[in-house]
């Protein structure tokens, strides 16, 4: 009877004890079950292919008649010049220059070259408050002003692309602002229509 | 022995009737039988071959019959046409809805869209074929009976706008309605599909299709070995015989592997959208749900998934 008691008294708490770590483990094992269902829910969203924008390779390179030891065209970055000139901010038409550039044409609204080219740093732009912008990022420096394309860009109703319309199974890459408008003269222009069809009867829509 | 020699003279009466009987009976059957066989005699020397002619509706194919009908077909290019194809039967996506929009402010009217149809599809070279028409509109009106097709001015020419025509893919889909045979039908990504197989050539639903978008085989497909596309769709651009129905299925070859269809890809400009109707995200939805959108003929209630937009 005694020895009973005795038994309970120890062996109650043991009991509990062995209960108590049962339920953890139990519950421990379900929250890790959780975490890892949840990681592999975040893996499939995860799972999108890129979207690669096209970019310039970086500032450009103008050409000269010089050609080096292994017969390469020798091409200078624009701060080469452009470092010993005098920046002149009124200067719109390339017609106002006397050196370089004068064959140039340039519509793009009432913009000057300096409202895009960075005085201080011809090697990259210029946004319109002034602050440098790599050429390679060129296409925050058009959404600037082309506020509603930008926007259709973002959302995929802007803009020439190739690949995956679904992203789960495969990417995509689009086309940038440049590659398709020139910077100077962005009015997409015109072009030759190709594959005339056959139409016997003339002009009308039956074919 | 010789009496009955004797007896066995040239003349009718002396032939049991049985036998005449026998032999006429004889005559006549291998005529009528040579009669009948004869159009499929025909066949023996035609493009259509027995197994073509046997083929059951592709809805009552098994996965084993299409497997043998996609060799098959391969095996007929092959030989036709000198080209290694590969032909698969692309179902449609669960949980997904094609639909296409085009922005009429971008397009340029350069039909870069319509070679690569023709191109992508297998069409047949000699008929310049494509399942897009670019419309050549002037501006003031939307009736696409009034576009002209036939122009080859440098574009987009002043006060005109270009409106490139396809399959619609309607909810409601008149073609479909109009086939004898049901060789048209609609699938679950709302693409319409023709079975190249069962189609007879009566041509209704090319009357019935209010977008002119289907196409007859007046003559066998030809497309130089060198240019076959062989990554092809039992449902779409295998080489279509001759005598057959054929229309834009969305690339579904392409566009059921989540790929583009090849005339947004070939657009200079960007002015189509492709994507999925069901996803709220995708950006087909994003042009339905902010553009100004349109679709072809809506009053004659065909629902098209194909809609077209102006820019603000």
């Amino acid at each position: 009877m005694y020895d009973k008691r005795r038994l309970m008294r120890l062996g109650l708490p043991l009991v509990m004890v062995i209960v108590g770590l049962i339920l953890a483990t139990a519950v421990a094992s379900s929250m890790r079950k959780n975490e890892i269902e949840g990681d592999v829910q975040s893996d499939q969203s995860k799972k999108r292919y890129g979207v690669k924008v096209n970019r310039p390779a970086g500032p450009p390179r103008v050409l000269t008649d010089h050609k080096d030891v292994h017969g390469n065209v020798v091409t200078v970055a624009c701060s080469s010049c452009h470092a010993t000139k005098k920046p002149n901010p009124a200067l719109t038409q390339a017609s106002q220059l006397t050196q370089f550039h004068q064959g140039m044409t340039f519509r793009h609204g009432n913009l000057s070259c300096l409202s895009c080219h960075n005085s201080g740093d011809y090697d990259a732009l210029r946004l319109a408050d002034g602050r440098k912008i790599a050429y390679r990022n060129v296409m925050d420096l058009c959404a600037q002003c082309h506020g509603p394309q930008h926007r259709d860009y973002q959302r995929g109703s802007h803009g020439g692309m190739r690949g995956y319309w679904d992203l789960t199974k495969g990417p995509r890459q689009r086309n940038n602002c440049v590659d398709c408008h020139d910077p100077h003269v962005p009015r997409y222009q015109k072009v030759l229509p190709v594959f005339p069809p056959l139409v016997p009867g003339g002009g009308a829509s039956h074919g | 022995m010789s009496s009955e020699k004797s007896i066995r003279l040239p003349v009718i009466g002396e032939v049991s009737r049985r036998t005449v009987m026998k032999t006429l009976g004889a005559t006549l059957g291998v005529a009528a039988f040579a009669k009948a066989m004869a159009p499929i005699a025909e066949w023996a020397g035609s493009e259509t071959s027995m197994d073509d002619f046997l083929q059951k509706h592709y809805k009552e194919l098994t996965a084993e019959d299409k497997s043998l009908l996609m060799t098959r077909l391969a095996d007929d290019t092959r030989e036709k046409y000198g080209r290694e194809v590969t032909i698969k039967d692309h179902k449609p996506l669960a949980n997904t809805k094609f639909g296409y929009a085009l922005n009429l402010s971008i397009c340029i009217g350069c039909r870069k869209c319509s070679e690569a149809c023709h191109i992508e599809n297998n069409h047949d070279r000699v008929t310049k074929n494509s399942y897009i028409r670019v419309l050549e509109m002037s501006k003031g009106s939307m009736d696409m009976e009034k576009g002209r097709v036939d122009y080859v001015h440098a574009v987009p020419k002043k006060d005109k706008f270009y409106m490139p025509v396809q399959c619609q893919q309607c909810e409601h889909p008149p073609c479909v309605d109009v086939c004898p045979v049901e060789a048209t039908w609609k699938q679950e990504d709302g693409v319409v599909v023709v079975d190249y197989n069962w189609c007879i050539g009566c041509r209704y639903c090319e009357a019935a299709c209010p977008y002119h978008a289907r196409r007859f085989n007046w003559k066998k497909p030809e497309v130089p070995k060198d240019e076959i596309n062989p990554n092809q769709g039992l449902l779409s651009n295998r080489i279509r015989p001759q005598g057959v129905v054929e229309k834009c299925t969305f690339c579904l070859h392409r566009t059921r592997e989540g790929r583009m269809p090849a005339c947004l890809e070939a657009c200079p400009t960007g002015a189509r959208v492709f994507g999925n109707l069901l996803d709220p995200e995708s950006e087909i939805r994003y042009v339905i749900d902010n553009k100004r959108v349109f679709v072809l003929k809506e009053e004659l209630g065909t629902k098209p998934q194909f809609f077209y937009f102006f820019d603000e």
